[in-house]
Parts: C-alpha cells; sequence; structure tokens
C-alpha cells in the first residue's frame, strides 16, 4: 500500500530529504494546471511551481502531519501566484479588501450538479476561465478541475466556507455571462 | 522542461545544499512570538478600555447620560476619542495577528473582529472592578510610574474643558450647594429647572455629579445633579473641573 502524502511528509521531517522527490512526482501535474489556469498560461509558470516546490520543502517542519497535505501545499501555491499576479497591473480585483470576507452570509451547501451541467460547465471553464476576475477563478479552478470540497478551499484561501460558496456561485454567474447561456 | 527534470532540479538543489529545510525550532519561535504578540496587543487592549471606564468614572462623565441629552453630548465630548482611535488601531493589530488561525480566519471578519470587541471589553470591565487603577493612581500621585503612564491618572487633558464636576458636597443652602473635589470647591446653584435624575435629598459628604454652566471659575448654575456611590476611600480626587 502507498504511503499517503502526510506519512511522505512526516518522513522527510524526519530526515528522509529523498522522499520529497515523490511528492514533486505527485504534485507537479496538478500544480502545474493550476498555475496555468489560473495565471492564464503565463510563461514564467514552471518557474513559479518551482519556487512553490522550493518553499514546501524549506517549509516543510511547518506541516502538522494530522492536517491534509494538499491544502498546506495548494496554500503556498496560492501565495506564490497571488505575489506573480500582484507583479501584473491589470489583475487589481483580487486584492482589494473584499466585503464577502467581511459579513456573514448563510451556510453554502455543496451542491451537485446533473451531469450534463457539470459537463457544459467543464468545457465553458476551457474556454472562458480566463476572462474571469480571479478571486472568482481561483474557486472554480479548485472545485471542479482539482476536485476540492469546500472546507479545503477555505483552508487553501483561508476564507470562511460560507465565503467560497458565495464566490463560487458569482463566478458560475460570471461564466455563464461571459458563455452565453447555453451552458450552465 | 519537462516533468523529470523539474524534480531532478530540485532534488539537486536539495542534494547540494543550496534548498535546505528551516529547523522545526525556527517555525516554534515563529508561532510563539506571534501568540506572545497577540496575548500583549489584547492585554494592552483590556488595560486601555478600563482606563478608559475608569477615567470616565473619575471624571463623572460615565454619570453624565442620566441627565439627558445635554449629559450624553458631554459623555461623548468626554470620551477620549485618541485613545478609543488607537484602541481601534491595536484591534485591528490583533485581528492581523489572530487571522491566520483556523478558527479565526473561518469566520466572517465582522463575527471574529466582534468577538475581539466582545472579549476586550468584558475583559476592561473585569479590570475595573479590582483595585488595579486605585493603586496605579496612588503610584502616579506620587511620581512613581514610568512613561508613558506618569502623570495619566493625575491630569487627564481631555476632561479639561468638560462642563462636568465631581465631587462632595460640603455645604447645603435652600438655594446652592457647596461641593469640593480636593482641589477646588465650588458652588452650585439649583433652581426649578435643575435635573434631579435620582431626587434631591442630599447630605453633607454625598458624593454629586453636577452637569452645568460655569458662570465663574468657583460658580455653577446646574443643569443637573445626581448622586454617586463612592468608589473608595480616595473617591474624592475625581478629575472635574
Amino acid at each position: 500500500m502507498e504511503p499517503t502524502d502526510e506519512q511522505i511528509a512526516q518522513r522527510i521531517q524526519k530526515g528522509e530529504s529523498e522522499l520529497f522527490g515523490e511528492l514533486v512526482e505527485r504534485y507537479q501535474n496538478k500544480l502545474m494546471r493550476y498555475a496555468r489556469k489560473f495565471l492564464s498560461d503565463s510563461d514564467d509558470s514552471k518557474d513559479i511551481v518551482q519556487d512553490i516546490f522550493i518553499k514546501t520543502y524549506q517549509n516543510i517542519q511547518s506541516f502538522d502531519p494530522a492536517r491534509k497535505f494538499s491544502p498546506w501545499i495548494y496554500r503556498i501555491a496560492h501565495n506564490e501566484f497571488v505575489n506573480a499576479l500582484k507583479k501584473r497591473a491589470s489583475q487589481r480585483t483580487i486584492f482589494t479588501f473584499d466585503i464577502d470576507t467581511i459579513l456573514p452570509h448563510l451556510s453554502a451547501n455543496e451542491t451537485a450538479d446533473s451531469a450534463a451541467m457539470e459537463r457544459d460547465l467543464r468545457a465553458s471553464l476551457e474556454t472562458h476561465l480566463d476572462k474571469l476576475d480571479a478571486k472568482y477563478r481561483e474557486p472554480l479552478i479548485l472545485y471542479y478541475l482539482e476536485s476540492m470540497d469546500y472546507k479545503e478551499i477555505s483552508d487553501i484561501l483561508q476564507i470562511p466556507v460560507s465565503t467560497v460558496g458565495v464566490r463560487l456561485g458569482r463566478a458560475r454567474a460570471q461564466l455563464k455571462k461571459i458563455a452565453g447561456d447555453t451552458i450552465i | 522542461m519537462n516533468q523529470e527534470s523539474l524534480k531532478d532540479i530540485i532534488m539537486k538543489g536539495i542534494h547540494d545544499g543550496k534548498v535546505q529545510m528551516r529547523p522545526r525550532w525556527h517555525f516554534m519561535l515563529l508561532s510563539a512570538l506571534m501568540l506572545v504578540g497577540a496575548l500583549v496587543v489584547c492585554l494592552t487592549l483590556i488595560y486601555a478600555v478600563s482606563l478608559v471606564v475608569y477615567l470616565l468614572h473619575s471624571s463623572g462623565a460615565w454619570f453624565a447620560p442620566s441627565f439627558g441629552l445635554r449629559g450624553w453630548f458631554a459623555f461623548l465630548y468626554s470620551l477620549p476619542w485618541l485613545l478609543l482611535l488607537l484602541l481601534l488601531v491595536f484591534v485591528v493589530i490583533l485581528e492581523i495577528l489572530v487571522r491566520r488561525y483556523t478558527f479565526v480566519y473561518k469566520k466572517p471578519l465582522l463575527t471574529s473582529v466582534l468577538g475581539i470587541v466582545a472579549v476586550i471589553v468584558a475583559g476592561g470591565f473585569l479590570v475595573t472592578l479590582t483595585p488595579l487603577h486605585k493603586s496605579m493612581a496612588h503610584f502616579d500621585h506620587d511620581g512613581m510610574l514610568p512613561p508613558p503612564l506618569n502623570g495619566l491618572y493625575r491630569q487627564p487633558p481631555h476632561f479639561q474643558t468638560s462642563d462636568l464636576y465631581r465631587g462632595m458636597i460640603v455645604a447645603i443652602a435652600p438655594d446652592h450647594i457647596v461641593v469640593s473635589n480636593g482641589e477646588s470647591t465650588t458652588t452650585v446653584f439649583i433652581d426649578t429647572h435643575t435635573r434631579l435624575p435620582y431626587g434631591n435629598e442630599f447630605t453633607a459628604g454625598n458624593l454629586v455629579i453636577v452637569i452645568g454652566d460655569f458662570v465663574s471659575t468657583d460658580t455653577i448654575r446646574a443643569f443637573g445633579i445626581r448622586s454617586v456611590e463612592p468608589e473608595g476611600e480616595d473617591d474624592l480626587s475625581g478629575h472635574g473641573r
């Protein structure tokens, strides 16, 4: 039986540094996809993912093996991507003070989309994702492409779970507006 | 760069020592510093809230709202706004320090800020039940408090222009009473318009709050008078004008 990410991370913490290569193998495709989608196929995606792995290794002693590893490494990735976007003048919206995180919202439960709706949404994501604001693009990527649940997205973005639901709802609405009524 | 090369680059960096793991104590120290920082800010806030309440009690402003709208104006005017602004800044700092914790970021900002405010206000009121500020006022009178606290309990400058006066009745006449705050003695004239929300059964030795117009440096035409409970043996040393 294959060791879990958390078990590997724990062994690295205890000195088995060579096992870090296993984590790189497990996450490089996921993080490259996340980077390409979030940064809209930026040329420096590979460099940023490399930096993510370096920071992951440098900070791995701060990881709590009792918790899940994937939200932890995705949090590092999120911070790196936000820093990359900060350098782009056109992507200011993600850094403005967000009222969604200030006020409480009614609890946003995860809803299962119908298969047809999900298929349409994924198709639309492929073509229109880069037209969305960064703060709405990211939860869509994490939920639909990285198959994270609300709680994991909440841990990665460090926002309330209810805000994740609000952002996903608005992201779908934006996507619908962009793509027309043919989807969702 | 293919997938294998990314792994090779990183592993080579690790083997060559160019990429190094930070030790566990580094993160423990950071966490401890953040926790101590948050605790210091929290205690500072609790102290500041209790100080505001103590100073308002000392000046009599705390009781001013019982005189109606004019009392509310006097109360709002007497609030140490600079200190309250500083409190707000410290609340923001505290929120930033604790925002990294799951139990904080899982809640909306408004909820966590209100939670912080509730904790520091409750803590501040609890501190006012202790003899802390009376002791510190003693130290201050003896010149034993270090900066920036020295003088804070002797001359809170904000209250100097308030139309409130707090002191003990030393004499009673049909149309006026004489009140002393330990530093000055003031004649307080009472007429039919004077508001007496807690009755007019004054006797010498009562501690009273007076709101009114100073017609001279030692004479007030009272808009309202009420007695208050003494808070301690040194209660006469209020900060009213």
